[in-house]
């Protein structure tokens, strides 16, 4: 029997590939990956609301650390949100993957192209496959209208306890730049945090020296001593604000399904993947017939329904990104996060019920309300709102 | 055992009579509740079923407090839709005759009021119309948002952005 081939070792198809041993241990797959390991050089992380008891559980092997509250810090509000956040990154990731798929992941195999029955690999090897799943990352999305979260995360060792003992998704105290910039800190250990310089930013080019340079400037000012870089990482994600989902809906060249960020399954405004790549991991491993038909028909599915639940986030970011001046976007964000526990935690898993939308854009906005109603309403600067 | 066959027996029937009496009337919510304008006319908030509704309840001699709101978010909002509604506050038997002759004779004809004789909408949604009430109906039917008050700059602000987040995510 013919195996599933998923080519790209990100998170999308490791977690595929987890969840699909798992359930049908039988199967034969294969999880193709051009580095030396799953997951290339990433933390990911998740509300406890983002996932369900039972997705909870399948994951819990695979998490680097857990934390029972985070926090939030703006100029004028602090906040500890009592919800549950979770992390992995590329190392617990490609440990419990690889130590559960043992021979079926393949390392070091740069895919050079790939149909719905096979794949050809760089080194000009073809291997034949009943379905193959490209989960190779985020791809240009022609005919979206994007801005950019963009981060450069360094993970440091200090010279003494931090102090921290949750993470703290937001310190946006910082001084600001080119939009709306906060820090993100995840303490992994009494004097290992991941501090991330982060940023929603109408430009997509990243100067990483300069937030190098921030991030030391920030531990500094909080008299944090840096004993060792461990590990950078750094990201540029799409935030859309507006477009046409119909090429997510088609299959890749060659019928091939795509899964991930390459299928722009991820979260609207946050940019968060792992809830989406959770929910399709157990839809595919829950169909009858794992086939080409069966998947694609799947993935169009998940596709179509994340693009239509989004539609509240894509208004968000409009007004984030056109209402509100770069250096006061800070003001939005701190005005959602006024919101009670359960609102923020549904918004984060982007199951938004009810008037939850008009809840969020309720109230005094932090932007020029003739600015806010004429991107609400799509109408061109100049007119009246 | 007679007498808890009896007992079960009795309840069975206040429930069935219990079934009957919102069958006949409390099935009929106000949103379906028909109102009759000053000429004549039924309309009700069922039937504009699909659409944003702001449906504006205030007593009927304070008419004039509305015009500011209709001005103000019918220019912002020309495909909102409208449900005049004048409450009729008065102790004693309401002449309807002449409280619709008096509509038909002060109201611009376009602008339809549904008179709201029984005080429906005051009572069920606890409203005070002495002032404008403006009652946010989303395309779903629900009650998105209520505000009481004249026009003002600030809560013009306000409704404006509820309208207009229900507007882009219709």
């Amino acid at each position: 029997m013919k195996p599933v081939i998923l080519a790209g070792g990100g998170l999308a198809n490791s977690l595929i590939a987890w969840r699909l041993a798992e359930v049908r241990p039988d199967l034969p797959l294969l999880l193709l990956e051009s580095g030396p390991q799953l997951g290339g050089n990433h933390t990911w992380s998740f509300h406890g609301s983002d996932l369900a008891p039972a997705q909870h559980k399948w994951m819990a092997p695979l998490l680097r650390r857990s934390w029972a509250c985070h926090e939030v810090r703006f100029p004028n509000r602090q906040r500890i949100i009592a919800g549950s956040y979770h992390s992995l990154d590329n190392e617990s990731l490609h440990a419990a993957v690889s130590g559960r798929l043992g021979e079926r992941v393949r390392t070091g195999a740069p895919v050079r192209s790939l149909a719905s029955d096979h794949v050809v690999l760089e080194d000009g090897s073809v291997l034949e496959a009943s379905l193959v799943i490209d989960g190779r990352g985020a791809q240009a999305l022609p005919g979206f209208t994007l801005a950019w979260q963009k981060f450069v995360g360094q993970l440091v060792e200090l010279d003494a306890p931090h102090g921290l003992d949750h993470p703290v998704l937001m310190d946006a105290t910082v001084e600001q730049h080119d939009g709306y910039r906060f820090i993100y800190l995840l303490p992994f250990s009494e004097s290992s945090v991941l501090v991330e310089d982060t940023y929603y930013s109408d430009a997509s080019d990243l100067d990483a020296a300069a937030l190098r340079e921030r991030i030391a400037t920030y531990l500094a000012a909080r008299g944090w001593r840096v004993r060792t870089v461990e590990r950078e990482e750094s990201g540029v994600l799409p935030i859309v604000l507006e477009g046409n989902p119909g090429p997510l809906l088609e299959a890749g060249p060659g019928g091939v399904v795509t899964v991930g960020m390459r299928a722009g399954l991820f979260h609207g405004t946050t940019g968060y993947s792992l809830p989406q790549a959770v929910a399709l991991a157990d839809a595919l491993a829950a169909l009858p017939a794992l086939d080409v038909a069966s998947a694609q028909a799947c993935v169009r599915q998940h596709v179509r329904e994340l693009w239509r639940s989004q539609r509240v986030f894509r208004l968000l970011n409009r007004l984030l990104f056109r209402a509100a001046d770069p250096g006061a976007r800070w003001r939005v964000l701190e005005h959602f996060y006024r919101l009670p526990e359960p609102l923020i935690g549904r918004f984060y898993a982007g199951r938004l019920q009810g008037l939850d939308s008009l809840r969020i854009l309720s109230g005094r906005p932090p932007v020029p309300v003739s600015r806010a109603l004429r991107v609400m309403l799509g109408r061109p600067a100049g007119t009246r709102a | 055992m007679t007498p808890i066959y009896t007992e079960a027996v009795r309840r069975g029937a206040c429930t069935l009579l219990l079934c009957f009496s919102f069958g006949a009337s409390g099935a009929q919510t106000l949103a379906e509740r028909e109102l009759i304008d000053q000429w004549g006319y039924p309309d009700s908030l069922a039937s504009h079923s699909g659409q944003t509704v702001m449906v504006l309840v205030v007593d009927v001699r304070r008419l004039g407090t509305i015009q500011r709101w209709q001005e103000e978010l019918g220019a912002r909002f020309p495909e909102l839709r409208w449900l005049r509604i004048g409450d009729l506050d008065e102790p004693g038997p309401v002449d309807l005759a002449r409280v619709r002759d008096t509509l038909q004779r002060r109201v611009p004809r376009g602008a339809a009021v549904l008179v709201d004789h029984e005080r429906l909408w005051a009572s069920s949604l606890d409203l005070d119309t002495r002032q404008p009430n403006l009652l946010l109906y989303a395309s779903d039917g629900q009650l998105a948002g209520r505000w009481h008050g004249r026009w003002s700059d600030t809560l013009g602000d306000e409704v404006s952005l509820a309208v207009a987040t229900l507007m882009a995510l219709r």
